[in-house]
């Protein structure tokens, strides 16, 4: 029996339906101290003095740290990934002379408890001088206020993609259609349990952190040499991460706080748990992007020839990991449509507001949601309706290669279409909204088409930074029959809600003709146990890809060597022998006979008894560990051209929204979305992620927005006004799928979960739909009632868009 | 978050005395409402706490008031800086005196600028609360200057 494909149930939920989950704050340990965090009110202010002393002497607080201490402590401040400017910014755990943002964290407490930690905090007496704050990405660039003196200016990056003829395909076009300005809002996401972390400096020079960063790989490169050690001295555990979504890529930075109190407490573990509030305003955004003078070239039939645009990316106080956003974007170039000729001029700036940090459909959702727009807007704009110029303009032969040299591995766009039009009653609803808007109601059905690519080439970060020394990716897994004959798995990744154990098991069930119940696959990550390499990791949508084909390759070899160990034991040939399970469970037996050994001999051979094996199988230790590496090679910096990413799932979606004419509020009354990604593994686990991929976009698109007022006070810093979505909200889902394997990987998945931000598209397609009689484009991808009112309300001004018809 | 404010009243008192009263801090400060107590630092600045209450969330605020500008007998100006709570507010109020009728026009204007967590927590309340608590304030200040029939002025 095959177990891909099935959807056996999920390993995972034995401990976390059971609240047997482990989770950062479960830890609990004698003498256990804990963190609390003083932050800067202000969005930017020089820091004048700290007064710790109270705080000092308030009974129950061991001890204090400051931006100052923190500086004197570290041997270097973070690495910023970006080359010059940004390669100057000074970037410590605590701030340092200046904070840039409001929240970030100026000084800390440790003590015997939680509520005395924050009465200390209470205590610290912080004097500040407020400066004007920056809180656009356009304002930013004008360099009135410098937020980082080191760097000299708030651009941390600009580069031209510029591909195929774009002015001669201007100067031919039939159509020219222009638009002033886009914007992509500010959201990020809300994991069940926030950034955490234990850490333990042991007095010998070790360090040991209990946490729920997901990226443990990267964090490692990053915090050895800011705390001054190596990275074999630091053993990071985590367990269940509670969801990250890429945004605990980037909890280092709290992790280094509570390795320097735990330090400077002699060794003591300390305790962090961010609070809902601290996560909001602090912890990490997803990326704002404003998109301006676009210009998109048409020929005479609506086919989209050329695009030239300028895009700005706000990545808040500090680069960090963002300036890979500046190119991670490039891997989805064209989206879904045949564009061949393309001239994007992006630049990033830093603005008084909290980092931007990877974060669900990280930096391509952005762009995808530009296409998209600059789609539905021509469509409207040449009276074309918008499946048809979707039709005319996606890519339909695979592999197709962009513009800029990435490699679209299958897909089937026109059929997604298709299949989500059957799922929402298409013709139905189309004889609906002509009977609505007889009637004067505002009823729209929007479109969205959109990629989720996964497993990047690390080397595209060298376009933006060619000193880096990343490229291509990689993978481990680990997997061994024991003394007992198990099969224990262990895997480079550390998972944060994927249902890795269970997916990688049904692999392994697959190749040893198993069951997955026989395969442990180990909870959680241990830089102990688990071997792993600077590209492992939860991120992009590509355990299936990377994961899953290290997990392949080492049962490849695992089975190799069984079969010589059996082929000894049973005195038989290799090619006699097959997988199975027998009355004694797992084992290899020889075709036609009853002649079998199982896994717990052959595990005690190895292990116990192993003067009976012969000479030749000294080699033998059913022991494997294997690295997955995408066949990628670097990308050529100059020309911005490669291979960025190895596979790319597709999502489609259909809403039908009606918009309440007096109040503004969008109801979504329909929604279909189409899944593609390839080889599906286990159904009910990809189904399970695109619907949270769904929620994730509606509620970004309908309820989530960080807000900022001109001071750059952030308004919307807890779950009342910044509204996750909940089934309570959620529309009913008619969901479907396609599967166009990828002939990239092993097993034709092409990984999946980040869901490219598809309701995001949809939600702004069908409301410009709803209201494109009203005179009303949609330019912005937040759309809470009131900013639809705004919509409908200011709808006799400037929709800022031009049509240029010439032929 | 910025609330901006000003307005004016006419009271019986000489400008020059008018002046003596909003200049002086130690006369002045407890006019804040929920004023609870000042501790001068020296002659232009002082140490002012005073409650500050937004629904269920309340607090004990600390003021750095400043006297910046002194002009007699026309014009008082403060500058407050103060932290409750893990936010931070920054405070100006000025008073331009015009003689009129014998008394005083006292014309008033300021500007109150929050940051942090009350404004994330209670941005709704804030502005509601701020402008009633500075009809209260310069109820005070009237009623302190000025208290009609029965009454004693302050000072």
């Amino acid at each position: 029996m095959s177990w891909i494909g099935k959807s056996p149930e999920r390993k995972e939920d034995q401990r976390l339906i059971r609240g047997r989950g482990l989770f950062v704050d479960d830890k609990q340990s004698y003498g256990l101290l804990h963190l609390h965090l003083v932050r800067s009110p202000y969005a930017h202010a020089q820091i004048l003095s700290i007064d710790v002393a109270a705080a000092e002497a308030l009974p129950g607080v061991i001890c204090t740290l400051t931006g100052a201490e923190v500086k004197d402590l570290m041997p270097e401040s973070f690495m910023e990934l970006g080359p010059e400017p940004a390669a100057s910014i000074r970037d410590y755990p605590l701030a340092v002379g200046k904070a840039i943002f409001q929240g970030e964290p100026v000084a800390a407490v440790v003590a015997e408890t939680p509520a005395l930690a924050a009465d200390g905090g209470a205590l610290i007496e912080v004097d500040y001088d407020m400066l004007d704050a920056v809180v656009t990405a356009e304002q930013a660039l004008e360099d009135k206020d410098i937020l980082h003196e080191s760097a000299g200016t708030n651009q941390t990056w600009q580069g031209v993609y510029e591909y195929g003829e774009v002015d001669k395909a201007f100067a031919e076009a039939a159509t020219v259609v222009a638009i002033d300005r886009l914007h992509f809002h500010r959201f990020a996401s809300t994991p069940v349990e926030n950034n955490a972390v234990v850490a333990e400096w042991l007095p010998h020079g070790d360090l040991n952190f209990f946490c729920n960063n997901s990226f443990v790989g990267f964090a490692q490169q990053l915090l050895a040499p800011a705390l001054g050690i190596s990275v074999d001295q630091m053993h990071i555990k985590t367990h269940d991460i509670g969801g990250s979504f890429g945004n605990k890529i980037s909890n280092y930075t709290q992790m280094a706080i509570a390795a320097l109190a735990s330090r400077k407490t002699g060794g003591r573990s300390v305790k962090w748990v961010e609070t809902r509030t601290e996560h909001l305003l602090s912890s990490g955004h997803g990326n704002e992007r404003t998109f301006l003078d676009t210009e998109v070239a048409l020929d005479k039939n609506g086919v989209i020839t050329a695009v030239r645009s300028r895009h700005i990316d706000d990545c808040g106080a500090y680069p960090r990991y963002e300036p890979l956003g500046c190119v991670i974007w490039s891997q989805v170039l064209p989206a879904t449509y045949g564009v061949r000729n393309f001239r994007i001029d992006f630049s990033q700036a830093v603005t008084n507001k909290c980092p931007a940090v990877p974060n669900r459909g990280y930096s391509r959702m952005q762009h995808l949601w530009f296409m998209e727009r600059i789609i539905d807007i021509c469509a409207h704009e040449l009276d074309i309706p918008a499946d048809e110029m979707r039709l005319k303009n996606y890519i339909t032969e695979f592999p197709y290669t962009t513009p800029n040299g990435c490699v679209y591995d299958s897909g089937n766009y026109p059929a997604m279409l298709e299949k989500a039009k059957e799922l929402i009653g298409w013709d139905d609803w189309k004889k609906k909204q002509a009977d609505a808007r007889g009637e004067g109601r505002l009823l729209g059905i929007g479109i969205g088409t959109t990629l989720d690519s996964g497993t990047n080439n690390f080397g595209q970060a060298r376009i933006m930074n060619p000193h880096l020394p990343f490229s291509g990716n990689s993978e481990v897994a680990t997997i061994r029959i024991d003394l007992q004959g198990s099969v224990i798995v262990t895997l480079g990744s550390g998972p944060s809600g994927q249902s890795h154990e269970t997916t990688a098991s049904q692999v392994v069930a697959e190749e040893l003709g198993i069951s997955p119940d026989l395969v442990r696959v180990r909870s959680g990550f241990d830089t102990g146990w688990n071997t792993f390499v600077g590209h492992s990791g939860s991120y992009a949508s590509q355990f299936a890809v990377t994961g899953l084909s290290a997990v392949h390759g080492a049962c490849e070899k695992l089975k190799a060597e069984m079969r010589r160990l059996a082929a000894f034991i049973l005195e038989a040939s290799e090619e006699d022998l097959e997988f199975g399970i027998g009355d004694e469970g797992p084992q290899l037996s020889v075709k036609g006979t009853d002649q079998a050994v199982n896994y717990w001999y052959m595990g005690n051979l190895v292990n116990n008894d192993n003067a009976v094996l012969a000479g030749e199988l000294g080699d033998v230790t059913l022991n494997i560990r294997h690295v997955y590496r995408p066949p990628f090679t670097v990308p050529d910096t100059e020309r911005k051209y490669g291979n960025l990413t190895l596979t790319y799932a597709a999502q489609l979606h259909i809403a039908v929204i009606e918009i309440d004419r007096a109040f503004g509020h969008p109801k979504i009354l329909a929604y279909a979305a189409v899944d593609d990604c390839g080889t599906v593994i286990n159904p009910k686990i990809v189904g399970g992620q695109v619907h949270g991929a769904t929620a994730h976009g509606i509620g970004a698109a309908i309820m989530e927005i960080f807000q900022y007022d001109e001071t750059g006070n952030l308004l919307t810093s807890s779950f009342s006004d910044y509204c996750p979505i909940t089934s309570m909200n959620m529309p009913d889902v008619q969901y479907g799928s396609i599967q166009t394997p990828s002939p990239f990987s092993y097993n034709g998945a092409k990984g999946m979960g980040e869901g490219g931000g598809a309701p995001l598209h949809t939600v702004s397609a069908a409301i410009q739909d709803a209201l494109y009689g009203e005179g009303v484009i949609v330019r912005e991808s937040h759309h809470s009632a009131n900013s639809v009112f705004a919509l409908l309300r200011d709808s006799d001004e400037s929709t800022g868009v031009q049509v240029e018809t010439r032929q | 978050m910025a609330i901006l404010f000003e307005g004016e009243f006419e009271i019986t008192r000489s400008r020059e005395e008018t002046f003596a009263f909003l200049a002086d801090t130690q006369k002045f400060a407890p006019c804040l409402p929920t004023f609870e107590s000042l501790e001068m630092e020296d002659d232009e600045s002082a140490t002012v706490k005073i409650k500050i209450g937004i629904g269920k969330i309340r607090g004990i605020a600390t003021i750095n008031l400043v006297l910046e500008e002194s002009e007699s007998p026309t014009r008082a100006r403060y500058s407050g800086k103060g932290s409750v709570m893990g936010s931070a507010f920054n405070l100006i109020a000025g008073f331009d005196l015009e003689e009129i009728n014998g008394g005083t026009l006292v014309k008033w204007s300021g500007e109150l600028k929050m940051f942090g967590k009350l404004v994330a927590l209670a941005g709704g309340l804030i502005k509601p609360i701020a402008k009633k608590d500075i009809k209260r304030l310069i109820d005070a200040l009237q009623k302190a200057l000025d208290p009609g029939p029965g009454g004693q002025a302050a000072g």
